[in-house]
């Protein structure tokens, strides 16, 4: 805080000024007088109105405090399609991938124009998507980057943790123990159809990455046997 | 408790944040962004004479929003005429 400053002064009418009207206002005095220092203090306001987020995102101010924020859409959509802010793609990518009420076709567009953007990819790759047809729009855009294999394998793993929640066919709790996978395992060691001896090895599993976690999960199950 | 003092000047009536530090220090304990510089709202009195006795919306309710101080944030807040 600027103690040695005079404060700004936002002049109002209390009739008809809300807090939007009033931070509308001091971005401009800032603004117009290049004292650009406290915007962050307003992009990232819950009450700072959307025009005026936009006009900042137009001017290529902040936008890392704008591209933290959860909405409104149109300052996500400027961010991401504007300026490929990163955490922008990703909160629309998700969006869109994830609700049903998000038709296919607004999906498969946004994925296209941004089918470079890796982070996104393998971000959506861990989800489950609603619906087959956009699972088909994330594959066919995942097809052409460079790092394709690797997102479809988190992908695959992606599945088999889907299924190794559920599986009670001793067969397919053996083919999902052998990836070695340890997200699979997780899933494994709390599904209750798991064999107490695939349960106790996974009790002792180390070396894996949240391998804590697994022995807990899985002790706990053999102990609820 | 964060205090916004209320005074009636020649002019018109102003608000301010009482006690600054504390004010900035309230909100950065919870994460949220402070101003770097102090605000103050003021209101002329052609306006306040018509306007404030019956204004259309809560203005001292956006007055604590502006400040960031909502009842969502869980800081106490309170408007005292100095």
């Amino acid at each position: 805080m600027a103690t040695i400053d005079e404060p700004i002064t936002v002049t109002v009418d209390p009739a008809v000024d809300s807090a939007g009207a009033m931070l509308r206002n001091v971005a401009h005095q800032l603004l117009h007088t290049g004292r650009l220092d406290d915007l962050p203090w307003i992009c990232t306001h819950d009450s700072a109105p959307d025009d005026l987020l936009l006009e900042l995102c137009d001017l290529g101010l902040y936008l890392d405090e704008l591209g933290h924020r959860s909405g409104p859409r149109q300052l996500l959509e400027r961010l991401a399609d504007q300026h490929h802010y990163p955490e922008a793609i990703i909160t629309l990518a998700s969006n869109l991938y994830l609700d049903p009420n998000e038709p296919t076709d607004s999906f498969a567009a946004f994925i296209s124009r941004h089918a470079d953007s890796g982070w996104t990819l393998e971000s959506l790759a861990r989800l489950e998507p609603s619906s087959a047809a956009k699972a088909d729009a994330f594959l066919t855009a995942v097809k052409n980057h460079p790092d394709a294999k690797r997102i479809l394998q988190v992908v695959e793993s992606r599945r088999f943790e889907s299924e190794a929640e559920t599986a009670t066919d001793p067969t397919a709790i053996e083919r999902l123990y052998a990836t070695r996978d340890p997200r699979v395992w997780r899933a494994l060691s709390g599904n209750r159809s798991v064999p107490r001896d695939v349960l106790e090895q996974l009790a002792s599993v180390t070396g894996v990455s949240n391998a804590a976690d697994i022995r807990d999960r899985a002790r706990r199950n053999i102990a609820m046997q | 408790m964060v205090t916004i003092r209320k005074h009636r000047a020649a002019d018109g009536i102003h608000y301010e944040i009482d006690d600054v530090a504390h004010y900035v220090q309230t909100l950065r304990e919870r994460g949220i962004e402070a101003p770097k510089r102090g605000y103050r709202i003021f209101i002329p009195y052609e306006k306040s004479d018509q306007d404030i006795r019956q204004p259309a919306i809560d203005f001292e309710s956006q007055v604590k929003l502006f400040f960031k101080l909502s009842p969502a944030t869980g800081i106490e807040c309170e408007v005292v005429e100095a």
